[in-house]
């Protein structure tokens, strides 16, 4: 078995609001191998984001808390970690790419300056040196004239070309794990293309892990060794991508995968899960999914079922937790 | 371009060279200095009863054409035929009357619904706007709209920001309903919704066109849901169509270059499908300074000389199927 680099027990994350407690992330366990890619696959408001942002203390404190739980990275305990020793984790070891490129690069500094400052900052490395090193990589994330991007604006780029530089700036440090947060979301297809290839070959090149959320199954189909999941808070089912696709055990993992139109299918009648994600202030009892599930028994609406373990994959569904019972 | 129809549906739309470009004012003067060609010569026709996909990146002019072909915009130049009335002859009167026929389904369902109006009041709105029901019997409309489009009679007295995005939308499908029409340009109905919610509203549009046998314009960026829903696809990008096809004819055997790059850039969801991608080259240019010739000249793989002289038209090369490359006859 591969070494983890990243192992997540037991992690539980809440927010304290005036409506009342939120467990946007409740008691969630996995890992993540080195050189691996994991997808995280899940509905809005499924706690992805949050698990992302609770690996590098990233959330707003309060209302944000993490309960309780374990982050070990490399062996070693985030969540004990000082501000200081955590600045170091942070873009130098673990770096993060957002959706929201726009607001994830400073409007006003010039590009160059924002891809060299991680080096500067992290690496006492001097202007010049930084600068050669960031021209040579902004030619790896495919721009043509990387030498005039460096002193252009934010603002003056696309929206590929400024996930581009998020890409850039997030392994100019080879980091051992990039956690990208739909980076692909707000792109159109054929730019989504080209950020996914560079985000491949980054990988291939650097042997990086990348933790890649996502609510698009198309993206994680292609990109992911592994894929965890979510519903509501919690994890539902975790397996090898072509597990996931060819035989998903959890009724949420199979209703999702019927949902989707693909253009490879015929005109038909699409599968739909009845209901609504539910809100976080209002989870159900029992399994979270039992109000939309076609197979709920008396048992979901009571009792939450824990992971049952099938070979290197799990599911946490009282349809297996019996089935193993009986046999 | 002219389109010869070669089937023998009724026709309910027609779109005939239609230019819509946004000026831009620079300068002490404020004097017009360019043109944002946003829709750029289109043509097209929609038959009684069927679903056109548009398809297109963004900044390439999808949700302007629909915008403009109900008049919610002013076109520069071309015609919109509706019901062979020419939609921009009429005098405002007219144009409210035939509205009634005409609708659309906005992508961001809470920003298209009045934030402090019931859903009982949205919904009955255009009732009273174009004198259809009064009273009891527009109460009794409104509860048969909100049962068919999924919702419950105890929603009408809520307001938007009470509903899921997924109910929101079905809100805006019901007031879109409301006047019976006989076309609704959906513009990117879905895509602001989770995957699961995405299904339904898709079924439901669906049973709703077989119910009252109306015509869609689908405009989305979303390939998989547009074939999913569609009759037919037209591409557009930067302005013009591409490529017109049926939808089968279209993922099978597509003509455009463009259309092929665009199909091989979706992601599967099956980890056993490999396919060769073709990945473009740079981004899709401002729409200020569109290219001399074909305008997807700069990103083509199959490019010759030709393409950067001449703009192609939009040619036939067979039953229904509409391409604009130098290089397919």
């Amino acid at each position: 078995m591969s070494e983890p680099l990243l192992e997540v027990t037991n992690l539980k994350t809440y927010f304290h609001t005036n409506e009342g407690i939120v467990p946007a992330v409740d008691d969630i366990t996995f890992h993540i191998d080195k050189a691996e890619t994991l997808g995280v696959v899940g509905e809005s408001g499924c706690g992805k984001s949050v698990t992302a942002l609770s690996i590098l203390q990233l959330l707003k404190m309060p209302p944000g808390k993490i309960e309780s739980g374990e982050i070990l990275f490399n062996g070693c305990s985030l969540l004990e970690m000082n501000e200081s020793q955590l600045r170091k984790i942070r873009g130098n070891d673990i770096s993060m790419i957002f959706q929201e490129v726009m607001t994830s690069l400073n409007p006003v500094i010039r590009i160059g300056r924002q891809i060299t400052e991680t080096l500067t900052f992290h690496q006492n490395m001097s202007r010049e040196e930084a600068e050669v090193k960031a021209v040579e990589l902004l030619e790896i994330v495919g721009f043509a004239n990387p030498k005039d991007q460096m002193g252009r604006y934010p603002h003056e780029l696309s929206g590929g070309m400024r996930q581009r530089i998020m890409i850039a700036i997030a392994t100019i440090r080879n980091p051992k794990l990039i956690i990208a947060d739909e980076p692909t979301t707000a792109l159109d297809v054929t730019i989504q293309a080209q950020v996914l290839k560079i985000m491949q070959d980054m990988k291939d090149m650097l042997g990086t892990a990348i933790m890649l959320i996502t609510h698009d199954l198309g993206v994680v189909a292609e990109m992911a060794d592994r894929v965890i999941v979510m519903y509501a808070g919690k994890i539902v089912e975790e397996a090898r991508v072509d597990e996931i696709f060819s035989t998903p055990k959890h009724p949420y993992t199979q209703k999702l995968l019927e949902s989707i139109p693909s253009i490879m299918d015929a005109k038909k009648r699409l599968a739909v899960i009845p209901g609504v994600v539910p809100k976080p202030t209002e989870f159900p009892e029992g399994c979270r999914f039992h109000p939309r599930c076609d197979h709920a028994k008396d048992i979901c609406k009571t009792k939450t079922p824990a992971p049952t373990k099938f070979d290197d994959r799990q599911v946490s569904c009282w349809l297996y937790s019996e089935a193993e019972v009986r046999s | 371009m002219n389109i010869n129809k070669n089937d023998n549906k009724e026709v309910l739309l027609k779109v005939n060279e239609l230019k819509k470009y946004f000026p831009i004012q620079g300068g002490v003067t404020l004097q017009v200095v360019d043109n944002l060609k946003a829709v750029d010569g289109v043509s097209f026709y929609v038959n009684k009863g069927e679903t056109l996909g548009i398809v297109g990146e963004s900044g390439c002019g999808k949700s302007t054409l629909g915008r403009v072909i109900l008049r919610l915009l002013d076109k520069t130049s071309g015609e919109v035929q509706f019901k062979n009335n020419d939609i921009y002859q009429l005098t405002y009167k007219e144009l409210r009357k035939i509205r009634r026929s005409m609708q659309i389904i906005f992508q961001d369902p809470l920003a298209a619904l009045h934030p402090r109006m019931t859903v009982k009041g949205i919904i009955g709105e255009p009732l009273k706007l174009h004198g259809i029901a009064k009273g009891p019997e527009k109460d009794k409309k409104i509860e048969e709209l909100v049962n068919l489009v999924g919702l419950d009679k105890y929603h009408l007295s809520k307001y938007p920001h009470e509903f899921s995005g997924g109910q929101q939308q079905r809100v805006g499908i019901a007031r879109a309903l409301s006047l019976t029409p006989e076309l609704i340009v959906c513009d990117e109905p879905v895509s602001a919704l989770d995957v699961s919610i995405q299904s339904q509203i898709i079924n439901l549009l669906k049973d709703l066109q077989e119910e009252f046998d109306m015509a869609y314009i689908f405009i989305a960026h979303d390939l998989s849901v547009v074939k999913n829903i569609s009759d037919r696809v037209a591409i557009m990008y930067l302005g013009k169509i591409v490529e017109i096809a049926e939808v089968e004819k279209f993922f099978r055997d597509s003509k455009h270059p463009y259309t092929e790059a665009l199909i091989s850039a979706i992601p599967m969801p099956d980890p056993q499908f490999k396919k060769e991608r073709i990945i473009l080259k740079g981004d899709v240019p401002s729409p200020v300074n569109i290219p001399k010739g074909c305008r997807f000249n700069p990103r083509c793989r199959y490019r010759i000389d030709i393409c950067m002289e001449q703009e192609p038209d939009l040619k036939v090369i067979s039953d229904n199927h509409y391409v604009a490359c130098h290089l397919v006859s």
